[in-house]
């Protein structure tokens, strides 16, 4: 199929390892706004979402399904996490080219290839040679075997800025330097049929063109989000406080919830400003029995100080009133992160942000006052840090006139499509 | 009887870690080593011509050949030494009916033992000895720290008969003091190695004893394996369509591990040239992955979009075996050789390579630089190196490790020779030279002992600096037994190759390049001086 002399009139086939109608990570969520943006741009003649989809007490068919009309379902699961190869890749190529047929795209713009396998680039390029590819990077996968977080492996998971075939075995002693090669070599051969790529973050595109991603093939688009109306800044507490923090997310180790805790506890022994947490965290449940262990002892033992509300998981339509009552997000994540959708919400809600200032989170809240950055895995820097923010409502105020505005899913199609177009020249 | 051989073998220079504890044994005695070899040397005819030595020793060196059915007297002097003792731990009949014998006695290297079978005899000063602490606890009273050194190892070459035992006894009165059944091991030659490296010489003699008592028997075995697996049939499987005439054929054995298989063709699904001009044989040569290439071979070349042949031979064969098992079942007039763990970086080299050879009809066979993954050289071309410790020539690659930048060399430049990790070469002239030579256990130098075939004939070998590939380098081989195995496989390569090749490689790690480093066409070149690479731009410097 031949890409049409026009600009307009493009058909967009836009895939993701997740629909967010079943997974609400940041990555599946970013990808299906731009969907619906894309879809109504003018320029677009016609766009479709594919998620890979796993269903429960079911392998992989490597079916592809209607969902609603534009988007499908794609039964689908890798085999190989090291090399991102997928489940039966002939019966999925096959399964795959057909709908490519029948999509006939002129851009493909794939969100992950987690979950579905890194060959289907190259079915992109054999089944519609003419088409353009492009991929957002979400996360650090390519770059790092260790979940993509580039955090080393082992006590301690200290920050990892690099990788390198020394590194990656040191991580990994059960693996070759010869096998690192292999994976690094592997990922990038593959990569070579994609036109284009774009970051999410400046600090993630930095991240891939140090390792090999050409510097003019990847550019930084911010994920666009939906908007809705900001919640209602809360009455001040006594004396104008502003003194209630809120933690969203995942309850895992790389999030940083063990140090929000800590930190937490030690503005109770320290009195200086009575400060308030609410946890808003799921998956708790599918952590390393230690770290449940760890954390629900530390709740325990704030509880009955009266300082911290111990909320479950929220859904997309309650995260609105989950802010009601926040005067600040907290991010403390002991990893780099990339764009997080933490704080394009709290932005969204005009909320201001402290955060861990390393990575992703500096990029994003980087129009914060300097008490909003904090030094990572310190539960001290952040209770300080807390303390004084609670204690100062200028500041609060101050931070809330500094947050950017949001960037809509439309902006950020309208800056995709302009990239491709560039690409295409 | 032999008594001429035997005399020999007691005038044979005595290694000095031998003569060590034979000097002990004879001190007080007024007899000395040089005594004992001067009495050897005339002939030992006579017991009379002997008296003097079996007065000192207590025993004829020799002598007691002629003794076994007029017993000398033994003088009372003897009774002073401890009665000489001994074991036969192995004994092993070859397929060329030589005999290998393995075992202790002492005194260590003694000329009183002698081993004997079925009409052959040998001296124990014939034997290597070999290590073995174990018999410093009961022995070492008697015979001193040297009984440590007590082990031997010896070949009674070819007999006439096959011998049905082996006997281990005393010179003088030919009193057996250990007698086993020979064992029989035919075309096993990789167990016959285990087996005989199990016996611990020390390194400085180790590489004339495997020229005159391991590698004869290795070879024969090697033979008589080669004769049996010519008659098993060759198995193709073809999956894809290869080109109607492929111009040039990639031969790629795979042992042990085939996961790299997915890794070349991924590079090939992006080479126009390869998918185009070049049909590719995997050569399996390990019957451990058989069945799982081949349960994955449709979806690989399916999913690369890739034709390749499987072919197999029924049996491990070897580097050289499993090259020349594909070589002939190839069809283009140019052969790529290639290890599996080697992978292209960038299209387009295959096709350098062969338009290279075209261009040069004197070189015989080129190889690409080839980098290990962390962006060292792995191949700018091989230099013979002379080892002091082993006493043997080994393949050394000059630069190995360093960075690119260190090798200068830039285009088509002789080398004293090439890797056979990737080479190209003219199958024509391959099939003429009668392939790899299949000689060496397992596999080692085979490349180097094509590159000197190639020489003989006066075809070059050469290195291209311009072509670069990653060598995953002796991944593949990890799985082949301990190193000191591997170890000692190498050395006995070693001897071979240098048996075969010792005068050419003397004068080519000397200086003595053919060309002068330099191919036609005016490229600029680097020239080997004393297995150093030396970089020049002009090759005027390369004439050493």
């Amino acid at each position: 199929m031949t890409r049409p002399e026009t600009s307009a009139g493009k058909r967009i086939a836009i895939i993701a390892h997740g629909h967010p109608d079943f997974s609400l990570g940041g990555a599946e969520i970013a990808a299906y706004n731009l969907y619906l943006a894309y879809r109504d741009h003018p320029e677009i003649e016609s766009a479709v979402f594919l998620a890979a989809h796993r269903r429960p007490g079911e392998g992989p068919t490597n079916m592809i399904t209607p969902r609603r009309p534009g988007e499908y379902l794609w039964s689908r699961e890798m085999i190989d996490w090291h090399m991102f190869k997928g489940f039966n890749r002939l019966q999925a190529n096959q399964r795959f080219a057909a709908w490519l047929e029948m999509v006939r795209p002129d851009i493909v713009h794939v969100h992950h290839y987690a979950h579905m396998g890194i060959e289907m680039f190259d079915t992109i390029r054999k089944t519609c040679p003419d088409t353009q590819i492009i991929l957002t990077l979400h996360e650090y996968q390519a770059i790092c075997k260790n979940h993509g977080q580039m955090v080393k492996t082992g006590e301690g998971t200290r920050l990892c800025l690099r990788e390198s075939l020394e590194d990656c075995h040191r991580c990994f002693p059960s693996l070759s330097r010869e096998d690192f090669w292999l994976r690094k070599n592997f990922i990038q051969t593959h990569f070579s049929v994609i036109d284009g790529f774009v970051a999410p973050s400046d600090f993630l595109r930095q991240r891939y063109v140090d390792w090999g991603i050409p510097d003019d093939r990847i550019t930084t688009i911010e994920n666009g989000q939906i908007l809705n109306a900001p919640t209602p800044h809360r009455e001040a507490g006594p004396g104008g406080a502003r003194n209630r923090f809120g933690f969203f997310g995942q309850l895992n180790p790389f999030k940083g919830i063990d140090v929000m805790l800590e930190a937490l506890a030690i503005t109770i022994e320290q009195d200086a400003a009575p400060v308030q947490l609410e946890v808003h965290g799921a998956n708790l449940e599918m952590q390393a029995p230690e770290f449940i262990e760890k954390i629900l002892a530390l709740r325990d033992k704030l509880l009955p100080t009266g300082r911290l509300q111990w909320h479950g998981p929220y859904e997309q339509e309650n995260l609105a009133a989950r802010m009601r009552n926040i005067d600040w997000v907290v991010m403390p994540s002991i990893w780099w992160e990339n764009s997080p959708m933490v704080i394009q919400e709290a932005y969204m809600h005009r909320r201001p942000v402290i955060a861990s200032n390393i990575g992703g989170m500096a990029e994003k809240t980087a129009t914060g006052t300097p008490e909003t950055h904090v030094e990572p895995r310190s539960p001290l820097a952040l209770a300080e840090a807390m303390t004084t923010l609670a204690a100062d409502t200028a500041l609060w105020e101050e931070n809330v006139a500094r947050i950017p505005p949001p960037l809509t899913n439309t902006d950020s199609a309208a800056a995709h499509l302009a990239w491709f177009g560039e690409m295409a020249r | 009887m032999n008594i001429k051989r035997l005399a020999k073998a007691v005038f044979k220079l005595l290694p000095e870690f031998i003569q060590t504890p034979l000097r002990r044994a004879f001190a007080g005695h007024g007899i000395t080593p040089a005594r004992a070899k001067r009495a050897a040397k005339k002939d030992l005819v006579t017991v009379a011509d002997t008296a003097d030595l079996a007065a000192g020793a207590g025993a004829g060196a020799g002598a007691g050949r002629a003794a076994v059915s007029q017993p000398v007297p033994e003088p009372e002097a003897a009774a002073r030494l401890p009665a000489p003792r001994g074991h036969l731990d192995m004994v092993i009949r070859c397929p060329d009916d030589s005999v290998i014998v393995v075992g202790w006695a002492l005194p260590s290297g003694s000329p009183l033992l002698m081993v004997e079978g079925a009409g052959t005899t040998a001296c124990l000063t014939d034997s290597f000895s070999s290590y073995r602490p174990d018999l410093t606890g009961p022995f070492g009273g008697e015979f001193g720290p040297m009984a440590a050194y007590g082990g031997f190892i010896l070949r009674l070459p070819r007999q006439t008969t096959a011998p049905a035992s082996v006997a281990l006894s005393l010179a003088s009165s030919g009193r057996i003091i250990h007698s086993v059944k020979a064992e029989q091991i035919g075309a096993q030659p990789i167990e016959l190695a285990r087996r005989l490296f199990s016996v611990d010489t020390p390194p400085h003699l180790l590489t004339e004893r495997f020229s005159t008592t391991d590698l004869p028997a290795i070879a024969a075995a090697m033979k008589e394996n080669e004769r049996i697996v010519e008659t098993y049939p060759v198995e193709r499987w073809q999956f894809g369509e290869a080109p109607v005439a492929p111009a040039t054929s990639l031969i790629i054995p795979l042992y042990a591990r085939w996961d790299f298989v997915e890794h070349q063709l991924l590079a090939f699904s992006r080479d126009a040239d390869i998918l185009s001009r070049c049909e590719i044989i995997y050569v399996v040569d390990d019957p451990n992955i058989l069945p799982h290439f081949l349960a994955q071979a449709r979806e690989l070349s399916e999913l690369y979009g890739v034709a390749f042949t499987i072919v197999w031979g029924q049996v491990n064969r070897g580097y050289a075996g499993a090259n020349n098992l594909g070589a002939g079942q190839a069809r283009g007039d140019k052969l790529i050789l290639m290890n599996s763990d080697v992978i292209p970086d960038a299209p387009g080299w295959a096709a350098t390579l062969t338009d290279l050879l075209d261009a040069n009809p004197g070189f015989g066979v080129i190889a690409p630089r080839l980098m290990f993954p962390d962006g060292g050289i792995q191949h700018a071309g091989m230099a013979f190196q002379w080892d002091a410790r082993l006493q043997v020539w080994l393949n050394d690659h000059p630069l190995l490790g360093l960075p690119r930048e260190a090798d200068p060399t830039v285009g088509l430049s002789e080398r004293q020779a090439v890797t056979g990790a990737c080479m190209v070469l003219r199958r024509r002239e391959f099939e003429e030279l009668g392939r790899f030579d299949t000689g060496y256990l397992i596999g080692d130098f085979e490349d180097s002992d094509l590159c000197l075939k190639y020489r003989e004939r006066g075809l070059l070998p050469g290195y291209c600096a311009d072509v670069e590939l990653t060598h995953l380098e002796r991944q593949s081989l990890r799985s082949a037994g301990d190193p000191g195995f591997r170890q000692k496989v190498t050395i006995l390569n070693a001897v071979r190759h240098q048996e075969r090749w010792g005068a050419t490689i003397a004068r080519l790690a000397g200086g003595g390049l053919t060309s002068g480093g330099l191919a036609g066409g005016g490229l600029a070149g680097a020239g080997l001086k004393g297995g150093r690479l030396l970089g020049q731009d002009d090759g005027k410097e390369n004439r050493p």
